[in-house]
């Protein structure tokens, strides 16, 4: 299992463990973490999160993304990850 | 002034807004104002399907088996989804391409109102498939009351801008006689239909489609009528394409990135978008209630369609920068999500429509600080 630490998503600061079968997307939802998304598939860019530590495996996508930027829909841990809102 | 099917005005469309500037003429995409519509473009290319590609051959007995009321959710669902894509199917072409100024937006605009037609040939596909007389389906849409209303609602803003475009095309700016009406023509007006047009598009395929997408995905998750909502499935995938599309449109013209005049209006519009989120919800609430009129089926009645209505309409106004107006609640129906999300989509290895594998991801270059290597000695 991995374990996914939440910093401060929509007033949200918890530890969620996955088994890393399933998009940060889906795994946030699952656990009531309330995030923005629109499409799930990669292409608006709604889902936009940072990496703050650990690796993902990210499918492909249409949005430009920074150094640590992950769209959630698109994004499964490898390994223990920590993950916040997006710098602006 | 008149439209030309190939300006010959040479401008530079790297500073022409997306819609009422120069016409196109030269359907040119080695530069790109926005790089987001060849994306699009691209990816719908590589969604290509064909709806014979898929067995709906079981949903006929699926079908005889259903109860009467289970019947009528089906078939007036699949009536309203043959509805909006028959609009979808010809508008965006209709409305928006005499009027747009990108070539990556023109062939953009092509190519999700051609991926429409497929969604159309596939409801002929499934209908076939489950009916004896498929014709009486299809004869019923335009004799039921409550499909005709939809039909208006979905269509009142094309109509609009199409009749004032052209009239603009034609005539110029002024006042002309439309059919022996006294209508002023600006462009200012002319920009006003346009952003409410690409609204009311984001609407029907970001709200009012979901809906329908949540009746089919119910059957299947009884395990009835899977052909079916296989197909609904490759659509679903589709219209997140393209609600994506508007969407990017609308916060372009929000965010100020393209006409100056359209981010204007897109402020003075504010209350009137929020209005018609409103009013298409309150009309998918009459439809919900329409399709459960003679009993709710399990997994889904029409209360709980209604809730998810309310769920997906602030999702999707949060997509656009706008203040939800519904209570902030989760989702109802957590079970759709495995439908739309596009990991599910089953392909056959070699047939595999991840866009990566049809152009090259892989570049061949080294970037200095790419450590993959760096602990690598010869």
């Amino acid at each position: 299992m991995f374990k996914i630490d939440v910093d401060n998503i929509n007033g949200k600061t918890e530890s969620l463990y996955v088994y890393g079968e399933h998009s940060i997307l889906t795994e946030l939802e699952e656990h009531n973490v309330v995030i923005n998304y629109s499409c799930r598939q990669g292409h608006c860019g709604s889902c936009v999160l940072q990496l703050l530590s650990g690796d993902v495996i990210h499918q492909d996508c249409l949005v430009p993304l920074s150094q640590g930027e992950i769209l959630a829909c698109r994004a499964t841990p490898i390994t223990d990850i920590k993950i916040g809102v997006r710098d602006y | 002034m008149s439209y030309s099917i190939f300006n010959k005005t040479v401008s530079d469309t790297l500073t022409q807004p997306m819609f009422f500037g120069d016409s196109v003429n030269v359907a040119r995409f080695d530069k790109q104002k926005f790089e987001m519509f060849e994306k699009l473009t691209e990816k719908q290319l590589s969604f290509f399907w064909r709806p014979e590609e898929i067995d709906v051959s079981k949903d006929k007995m699926d079908f005889a088996k259903l109860l009467p009321n289970e019947k009528h959710i089906f078939i007036s669902n699949l009536q309203y989804q043959i509805l909006l894509d028959s609009v979808q199917g010809r508008s965006p072409n209709i409305a928006f391409l005499p009027i747009v100024s990108l070539p990556e937006l023109e062939n953009w605009i092509e190519t999700w109102s051609f991926s429409e037609t497929i969604h159309s040939r596939s409801y002929t596909h499934i209908i076939r498939a489950i009916v004896n007389e498929p014709g009486a389906v299809f004869d019923d849409i335009m004799k039921t009351d409550e499909i005709i209303q939809r039909a208006e609602s979905v269509s009142k803003h094309y109509d609009e801008l199409i009749k004032c475009s052209q009239a603009y095309l034609l005539h110029g700016e002024g006042k002309h006689d439309l059919n022996g009406e006294e209508t002023t023509i600006d462009l200012h007006c002319l920009k006003r239909k346009l952003y409410l047009t690409i609204m009311s598009v984001n609407i029907l395929e970001a709200v009012r489609f979901y809906v329908s997408f949540a009746c089919s995905f119910a059957f299947a998750e009884r395990k009835v009528m899977e052909g079916n909502a296989k197909i609904i499935k490759m659509i679903a995938r589709d219209e997140a394409l393209h609600l994506t599309g508007t969407q990017h449109m609308l916060n372009l013209i929000r965010d100020g990135k393209d006409d100056l005049e359209m981010q204007e209006i897109a402020k003075e519009c504010e209350s009137e978008v929020i209005e018609m989120f409103k009013e298409a919800c309150q009309q998918e609430k009459e439809w919900a209630e329409y399709l459960f009129r003679d009993g709710s089926m399990i997994g889904l009645n029409a209360e709980i369609l209604k809730q998810y209505l309310e769920y997906i309409t602030n999702v999707r106004m949060g997509a656009l920068g706008l203040t939800p107006i519904f209570e902030e609640r989760a989702n109802p129906l957590p079970w759709i999500n495995h439908w739309l999300d596009s990991d599910n989509v089953q392909v056959a290895p070699q047939e595999t429509e991840i866009t990566s594998y049809l152009v090259s991801a892989i570049d061949n270059n080294m970037e200095a600080d790419d450590s993959d290597f760096g602990d690598f000695k010869l």
